[in-house]
């Protein structure tokens, strides 16, 4: 059981997502940044999709109240128990009593608390992610507060054999800057005059303090111009206006032609804004790691060079596997 | 608004996982037709790889994995089944009227909108006779009887669970009830008020930011995340794509029974489940419109 003794900015009970409920407006939640989030789960020797804590800029502080084996992953928090620190990217054993907490996030705004067993709160819908918009899954609906208790489910082995496994910095995650973001361009960019899409995705844009689970706003730019072409019936007076559509997670609107906003994993799932790209699956990680104040830039590519982008993501997933596989060929010899 | 023109839809990726496909960029019955058609389809064709289907009001949305699906390999079966689906003479959708008890022009939605009225284009008046105002209307009744006798099409589901986009049925598109948006979005709004904007009807399923127009209260709850009603046991929302629902005006004491049965969790829909055949609704609308209804519409 893990004893949330100070919650933190916004700590909540993450998966990989709910799935299958799109249509009636139930978005998939889940962990921003899938990547961290699954090695940190490889880590501590769990399938890719076990509920973990999801801690944003400030971190909880939490009493274990029994053995257990954890990682940290994601944003470099300095984690510290009972005011040691200890690494992250590794699986670290804790014991009953002993305490954890992190500093502010650094060069990031994510990181992961994964547990061997996983945090055990009942599943909804089929994930243990929280929807924190709607109150719904996770922990209560709920961000953590003071005094809860999270029970954890059963490790798939046994701690001596999961203890001190861990990842080469090569595979931690790292933020470059600018921020690169691809973007898949389409939906209803038809509706901007083209010069003025090419200039949008070129110039440098800026995370705005509008930058959360939901979604992150961006500034600093000139707006999107718009075709002379009449709206539809049933879009709206306004040129940025189109009639309600669903939007794909990571689709960038842009309300007014002004500050461009990407959706991400608790955003409504549709709405009435002309969205005119879409940030790549492997690049959302990218953006949920960004502190306001971050300078970004857009780049468009293909269908083609966006899977080529997930392959390699993949390639990284199974190096990890084989260097978490041959320290436990180490560990049993 | 009773041809059936071959529509051609445009397909467009929305990254890596999603397709978009735009059935019309302006809002009518027929593309919301051919969108519902397109994907009860694809739901029966079960692709491996396909994991949300979302049709909308005049498009649709796929999110797929393309680690199983190959994104130019889903666009393909995508079009084969939308072309095969073109044609909707011929089809009959799975659909229920569910009758919608309303309490128009009340004093809670009058509450919230005087407290946001400086967001407003019009704040010497309430939402629903700003609504009237710009369509016309002279008299309150007349307004509430032109919203409540039509039958509304739920294009559209999404958003936050449970808000469905209504729009009328049997309404010739000059005569659609139209309004716009609040200036400036409230950033409260009670849970279950009825609200237009656009050529649309909305029901708020929970309380919340919103920028529609609020004309009354709905008796009866759109999302029920505790499924405490046997109706939403099964589905925690009331809407679905393709539902035909119809709004029955009520006075007070009738709103507060209702209520006072939805909390007890003794509430039960009036539901009646149909079969709607789109060639029958452009052939003879009003009257086909009217049987559909029947034992459901208010006497």
């Amino acid at each position: 059981m893990l004893k949330i003794l100070e919650p933190g900015l916004s700590t909540s009970v993450q998966d990989l997502g709910r799935f299958g409920y799109y249509h009636m407006g139930m978005p998939p939640s889940g962990a921003l940044d899938r990547y961290s989030f699954q090695l940190g789960n490889l880590i501590v020797g769990n399938p890719y999709n076990t509920a973990a804590l999801e801690i944003t800029f400030i971190g909880p502080k939490i009493e274990f109240q029994q053995e257990m084996v954890i990682a940290l992953t994601g944003a470099y928090v300095k984690p510290l128990v009972n005011g040691q620190e200890i690494p992250m990217w590794q699986a670290v054993r804790v014991r009953e009593g002993d305490v954890i907490s992190f500093t502010f996030t650094q060069g990031g705004a994510r990181a992961y608390l994964c547990v061997a067993g996983g945090i055990d709160v009942p599943e909804r819908l089929g994930s243990r992610s929280t929807y924190l918009l709607c109150q719904f899954g996770g922990y209560e609906g709920r961000k953590l507060e003071q005094g809860d208790i999270l029970h954890t489910g059963n490790p798939r082995q046994s701690l001596n054999a999961i203890e001190g496994r861990a990842l080469p910095e090569e595979l931690w995650w790292k933020q470059n800057k600018p921020v690169e973001l691809r973007v898949v361009t389409g939906l209803c960019s038809y509706k901007v005059q083209p010069d003025s899409l090419f200039n949008f995705l070129m110039e440098e844009w800026t995370v705005s303090t509008e930058a959360d689970r939901v979604g992150y706003r961006y500034k600093g730019n000139s707006p999107l111009t718009f075709k002379d072409i009449p709206q539809p019936f049933g879009a709206g007076d306004n040129p940025s206006n189109v009639v309600d559509m669903g939007y794909p997670v990571g689709s960038i609107q842009v309300p007014n032609g002004e500050e461009p906003i990407i959706l991400l994993n608790d955003a409504v799932t549709g709405g009435g804004y002309m969205t005119v790209a879409t940030v790549i699956s492997v690049d959302l990680p990218k953006v949920a790691q960004s502190l306001p104040g971050t300078p970004t830039r857009f780049l468009s590519v293909s269908i083609e060079q966006a899977m080529a982008a997930r392959q390699e993501e993949q390639r990284k997933f199974r190096y990890a596997e084989e260097i978490l596989a041959s320290h436990q060929r180490y560990q049993t010899s | 608004m009773n041809t059936m023109e071959k529509l051609t839809t445009r397909f467009t990726f929305g990254g890596d996982e999603f397709i978009y496909a735009e059935v019309s960029r302006a809002m009518n019955v027929e593309a919301n037709f051919k969108v519902l058609a397109v994907t009860d389809e694809i739901r029966r064709c079960n692709i491996p790889g396909v994991t949300e289907i979302c049709p909308a009001n005049a498009s649709y949305l796929i999110r797929y994995n393309p680690d199983i699906i190959r994104p130019l390999d889903l666009l393909d079966v995508l079009r084969e089944i939308d072309e095969q689906k073109s044609d909707i003479s011929g089809l009959t959708l799975q659909s229920r009227v569910v009758e919608i008890p309303i309490w128009y022009d009340d004093p809670i939605t009058k509450e919230c909108a005087a407290k946001f009225k400086d967001r407003h284009q019009d704040p010497s008046v309430s939402n629903l006779e700003f609504v009237m105002k710009i369509n016309g209307f002279k008299d309150k009744e007349d307004f509430i009887h032109a919203h409540s006798s039509a039958p509304y099409l739920v294009s559209m589901v999404g958003f936050v669970p449970g808000t469905a986009w209504e729009f009328p049925l049997g309404v010739p598109q000059e005569n659609i009830i139209e309004a716009p948006k609040y200036l400036r979005p409230r950033t409260q709004t009670p849970a279950r008020a009825i609200s237009m904007a656009g050529a649309f009807t909305v029901i708020y399923p929970v309380a919340g930011p919103g920028g529609y127009q609020l004309i009354g209260m709905s008796a009866v709850p759109v999302y029920d995340p505790e499924q405490k009603l046997e109706d939403l046991k099964d589905t925690l929302i009331l809407a679905k794509a393709g539902d035909i629902w119809k709004h029955r005006p009520i006075d007070e004491s009738e709103y507060n029974k209702i209520v006072a049965e939805v909390e007890a969790g003794t509430y039960r829909y009036n539901i009646k489940s149909i079969e709607f055949s789109p060639e029958e609704y452009f052939a003879k609308t009003q009257q086909y419109l009217n049987e559909l209804t029947e034992g459901i519409a208010y006497a």
